[in-house]
């Protein structure tokens, strides 16, 4: 019993790392693809997490800036555990839909404090702008969440994946919250119409501005989980989980080159526009489908 | 022959030479060089495009020269004097033309001109750290000064290791 | 585990580290007009693992485009002791080498190698893309061996160093 508890403790973040390194592979060759070039190894990221985390030299500037970069980590790796993959339950029975939302924010608290502590103004303007950003999307992500709680009448995550594969996917139900839920999915994770955060001719790439070496291959490690997290949950309330592990690969991977397709050819919002925007367009179309759900 | 360039050669104190249909050179003396310059903005030259000094180190004289033009006859104008090497001093045009401003300081510093008025001109300006001469003026030896502060390469030289390709 | 000895390590690390080099995208002379047709898609860069990154706390190469005044070195050196190590840095064009076309200006500095010390030059004014690939892959080659290793030099000749920019910086 012991010995199978210590498995999925190791195995499932594992599972989730190798799957956000994979689709960050593919991101890149995708990207390059799409500019006419050959585009670079296709382990590169693998390469690149190896080569941060051998380099020398610490510099230090204080303690909560070595932290910060931990707890987004350990952050990460424990929101893993409430996302149910196919054939198994993982934690959602004691946890709900609601609390994962609280979980999620924990990480970037940590690194507000770490970017915060670190003696270089451009950090502190990125880590401003990126809460902001989380401001904005934070309110059409949570009318999506309410509709399709009243929809299936639960807020258990396992159980809506089980309904949705009986039922039909919630995406040809729910078609506007689904949009909603597709633009939400970019701000989240810093793609490009809305990278504020993480500018990287502007702000010299935001909180991350005085990292370096072993804390930036840290930080890497945590934009591979970042990945999972959302595409999986994008997966699991719209698309109706999968059956197996390879169906749920595939659907993630529909979703992000879907992504990519956008990402490559928009430019960058500023960040007031960006909030603008988010309160006016995807919170029509989630109002649009809430009121859908409460009327039939 | 324009219209403008008759109203200009009417400003007393001032000869003007033709050089072609839009470009114009005005000589004036330097106690004259304000009220010149404010009677050619009152004509119109709007624009202060750029304004520096040559060394004439034969005739022991400065020429201070401003290049101004003029948008609706398109001309441009050349306002020049001549000042004295040894005691260089001029009084500042940044009251009629605010970009003189940042001119100034460069030719104090470069050229070593005093210019009375110019709130910022004895300041450090591009040059950090500089004790020796005015570095444009034709007497500063700018051979020797590299020869005595730098080192160049030679092939024989091994006492710092740098690959080439 | 026990079998993999310090050598051992030290050439697969290698392998790997050259293969992702991240340069400083700091354009500090007019050498830079080469670089970004070098990044695009025409000479592609990014083939090799070279992305451009803007802070010195994330870069490995200091890339040094073309001539070197008093008051950009004094930011060069500071940009420099910023980097972590491993850190590389290439010069390009003729002026880091030997002044170039400014032998005779009285704010160029002639010899970059007295202050910093550099590990590879490109010779041209300003070079071709071709013959900046060609260098990374250079520098490549002098990492699988070794011999890359500018940053050990400036820690054990740190006094020879720091002299000659205090008699120049002042």
């Amino acid at each position: 019993m012991v010995i199978k508890e210590i498995l999925m403790a190791v195995g499932i973040p594992l599972l989730a790392f190798s799957i956000g390194i994979v689709l960050m592979m593919f991101k890149r060759k995708i990207i390059a693809r799409i500019q006419r070039r050959y585009g670079p190894n296709f382990v590169q990221p693998l390469i690149d997490i190896f080569k941060l985390l051998s380099k020398k030299g610490n510099i230090t500037h204080g303690v909560m800036y070595d932290l910060g970069p931990i707890i987004a980590l350990a952050a990460s790796i424990v929101v893993v555990f409430f996302i149910p993959i196919p054939g198994m339950k993982l934690m959602t029975g004691s946890a709900d839909i609601i609390a994962l939302l609280y979980i999620m924010v924990i990480g970037s608290l940590a690194m507000a404090l770490g970017a915060g502590e670190s003696a270089n103004p451009n950090s502190s303007i990125g880590i401003a702008r990126a809460l902001t950003l989380m401001l904005g999307y934070d309110l059409p992500f949570v009318i999506v969440i309410i509709t399709l709680v009243l929809k299936y009448h639960t807020t258990n995550l396992y159980v809506i994946t089980q309904m949705q594969a009986s039922s039909g996917w919630a995406m040809w139900f729910l078609p506007l919250s689904a949009i909603a839920g597709i633009i939400v999915t970019y701000g989240a994770l810093g793609e490009h119409p809305f990278d504020v955060a993480v500018a990287p001719h502007e702000v010299a790439t935001g909180p991350m501005a005085e990292y370096g070496g072993k804390h930036l291959g840290l930080l890497m490690i945590n934009h591979a989980f970042h990945i999972y997290i959302e595409l999986a949950l994008f997966v699991d309330l719209f698309m109706g989980g999968a059956s197996n592990i390879f169906y749920f690969f595939a659907k993630m991977f529909v979703i992000f080159v879907l992504l990519i397709f956008f990402d490559e050819v928009l430019p960058r919002f500023r960040v007031d526009d960006a909030v603008r925007f988010y309160w006016r367009w995807p919170t029509i179309l989630a109002l649009l489908g809430l009121i859908i759900v409460l009327v039939k | 022959m324009k219209d403008i360039i008759e109203r200009v050669k009417k400003i007393s104190n001032a000869e003007v030479s033709i050089r072609k249909d839009n470009l114009i050179f005005v000589d004036t003396s330097r106690e004259r060089l304000i009220s010149v310059l404010y009677d050619m903005k009152l004509l119109g030259f709007n624009q202060l495009s750029i304004m520096s000094a040559v060394d004439r180190l034969e005739d022991g004289e400065f020429e201070i020269f401003y290049v101004l033009y003029n948008y609706k006859e398109k001309v441009n104008a050349v306002v020049r004097s001549r000042i004295d090497r040894e005691n260089a001093e001029i009084e500042t045009a940044e009251k009629i033309y605010p970009p003189a401003h940042t001119y100034e300081r460069e030719i104090t510093e470069m050229f070593g001109i005093k210019v009375i008025g110019n709130s910022d001109s004895g300041k450090p300006f591009i040059l950090e750290n500089w004790k020796d001469k005015p570095p444009m003026r034709k007497d500063f030896d700018s051979v020797g000064y590299v020869n005595m502060h730098y080192e160049f390469r030679h092939s024989a030289d091994e006492e710092t290791e740098g690959k080439n390709e | 585990m026990d079998k993999m000895t310090e050598e051992q390590y030290r050439a697969i690390s290698n392998m790997l580290r050259k293969r992702s080099l991240w340069m400083l995208h700091y354009c500090t002379g007019c050498g830079a007009m080469e670089l970004p047709p070098t990044m695009t898609s025409r000479y592609d860069m990014e083939r090799f693992g070279i992305v451009p990154y803007v802070t010195p706390r994330q870069a490995d190469i200091l890339l040094v485009t073309g001539y070197v005044n008093i008051k950009t070195l004094r930011r060069i050196v500071t940009v420099y002791e910023q980097m972590l190590d491993p850190k590389y840095v290439i010069g390009f064009g003729s002026c880091p080498i030997n002044g170039g076309v400014y032998w005779d200006s009285y704010s160029v500095i002639k010899r970059l190698d007295k202050y910093i010390p550099v590990d590879l030059y490109i010779a041209g004014c300003m070079p071709r893309p071709e013959a900046i690939i060609t260098a990374f892959r250079y520098l490549m080659d002098l990492i699988d061996k070794g011999k890359a290793d500018g940053y050990k030099r400036y820690k054990e000749n740190l006094e020879f160093y720091k002299a000659n920019q205090r008699k120049v910086l002042g």
